[in-house]
């Protein structure tokens, strides 16, 4: 199959930025050990084939840790970024550097940092870190401006913050500029969206249909993404089946995905909770959601809707796509098609009036 | 009227049964003393919707109502004629 997702388009609109697609690894819990490491190393050359930037790694109580599973998406391809979930819980600031200046050293490979500013509660509990939603946001921006002064220049970093401080920290090997990490955060929330301002990071939400944002695009001054999960197909009904089929209504995720929601303070979880149920002629559909199987919405429906639904985000400003974890090759294939139609050159509403 | 004795029975047998805890007391906090996880809660709604009957909306509910065997009693009588049934 040819190579299909074409990173760095440029979508219909001249003032629309370049688009860029990751993939997801799988999680160690959803794959029997034994075949875990040859799985990541398949999926990840499967996103490198069909021309993903990168691929998210996942970080919580209970994965394998992301930063070794990054290092096996190093070294089973050329060019695939990880983007590395970044939990500051886990880990001082200096060694997330450390880690991106060192897999500059080692692989001359840039990595992107997803900053995880929730997590599971109970994760959060049991780790003894009670501070509030905003306050950690807080305290990412401390740790992500820690994180760029040491990796921005050799000289010594002298912070002091609130919530970490460093004294004359400097970083070795130094990294080379065109390997600065992208950075990412979830942007559902306020307190969200100004720590992406403050860190110059991409804002990514889990996210509403795009209608929602026609009369609210996202902040022009903020790059932007969304995650969401794709099946697509040429032909409808074959998108739905496989859709189904892949994600059957299930009671015990639906219980667990209210529980879900009962104890997270999560800004964006609240948001798609409360969307409620989504109709099937429509490609933005969240059973999967809702029957806890992911956390993204899906877009499904034939290469057209699909393609029209993901451009309309486009045009919205949302430039980066975070798809959910790819079951087969196949996936990826068919998802390429519809983002290369999204990135055709065409107006908008001319794409919209097609479906 | 709910026999409440008969409902602890029936409650502490489940939870050994179907969950494999072993429940001391009526009145025993399932988190505190951490027989309940998530994982665990989200098991014990499906086997009292399968056992009783009821369907259990944690969009309408507090979790605590599910804290003990005496407070989930509470919660089976309350759903009312689907549990006379399952008695009978």
């Amino acid at each position: 199959m040819d190579s299909y997702i074409t990173t760095g388009v440029t979508p219909g609109q001249t003032s629309s930025p370049a688009v860029e697609i990751f993939a997801t690894c799988p999680q160690s819990i959803q794959v029997a050990k034994e075949n875990y490491l040859n799985h990541v190393i398949e999926v990840s050359r499967w996103s490198e084939k069909y021309g993903c930037k990168g691929i998210l790694v996942y970080t919580d109580n209970g994965l394998v840790d992301p930063w070794l599973v990054s290092q096996l998406v190093i070294q089973s391809t050329d060019a695939l970024c990880p983007l590395v979930a970044v939990q500051p819980v886990y880990m001082h600031p200096y060694t997330v550097a450390k880690m991106a200046a060192s897999y500059g050293f080692l692989y001359n490979r840039r990595i992107y940092l997803n900053m995880v500013a929730g997590g599971f509660k109970n994760d959060l509990n049991a780790l003894n870190d009670p501070t509030p939603h905003d306050r950690r946001y807080d305290r990412m921006i401390e740790y992500v401006t820690i994180i760029k002064q040491l990796l921005e220049s050799p000289g010594p970093v002298s912070f002091t913050g609130e919530f970490y401080q460093t004294d004359k920290l400097k970083m070795t090997p130094p990294l080379p500029p065109e390997l600065f990490p992208g950075i990412f955060v979830s942007g559902s929330s306020e307190a969200g969206l100004a720590a992406a301002k403050a860190m110059g990071a991409t804002a990514v939400k889990y996210p509403k249909p795009p209608g929602e944002y026609e009369s609210e695009p996202p902040d022009n001054s903020l790059d932007s993404g969304v995650r969401v999960g794709i099946v697509v197909r040429e032909d409808e009904d074959e998108a739905w089946r496989v859709a189904h089929e892949r994600f059957p209504e299930d009671r015990k995720g639906h219980l667990m995905r209210q529980l879900a929601n009962k104890t997270s303070d999560s800004e964006w979880h609240k948001q798609i909770y409360e969307l409620g149920e989504t109709s099937e002629n429509n490609p933005y559909w969240l059973v999967p959601f809702q029957s806890y199987k992911t956390n993204c919405p899906y877009l499904v429906g034939n290469y057209e809707k699909v393609a029209a639904e993901l451009r309309r985000y486009i045009g919205l400003g949302f430039s980066t796509f975070i798809m959910d974890i790819p079951p087969e090759e196949e996936e990826l294939y068919h998802a390429g098609i519809a983002f290369k139609r999204a990135a055709a050159r065409q107006p908008v509403e001319a794409v919209k009036e097609t479906v | 009227m709910t026999d409440y004795t008969q409902l602890h029975q029936r409650l502490i047998d489940l939870f050994a049964n179907t969950l494999n805890l072993e429940v001391s007391s009526v009145e025993t906090d399932l988190v505190e003393s951490g027989l309940l996880d998530s994982l665990t809660l989200v098991e014990l709604f499906l086997s009292l919707e399968q056992e009783f009957g009821v369907r259990v909306s944690l969009d309408d509910l507090a979790i605590d109502s599910f804290r003990s065997v005496a407070s989930i009693a509470q919660f089976i009588a309350q759903q009312g004629a689907q549990v006379s049934q399952a008695y009978s």
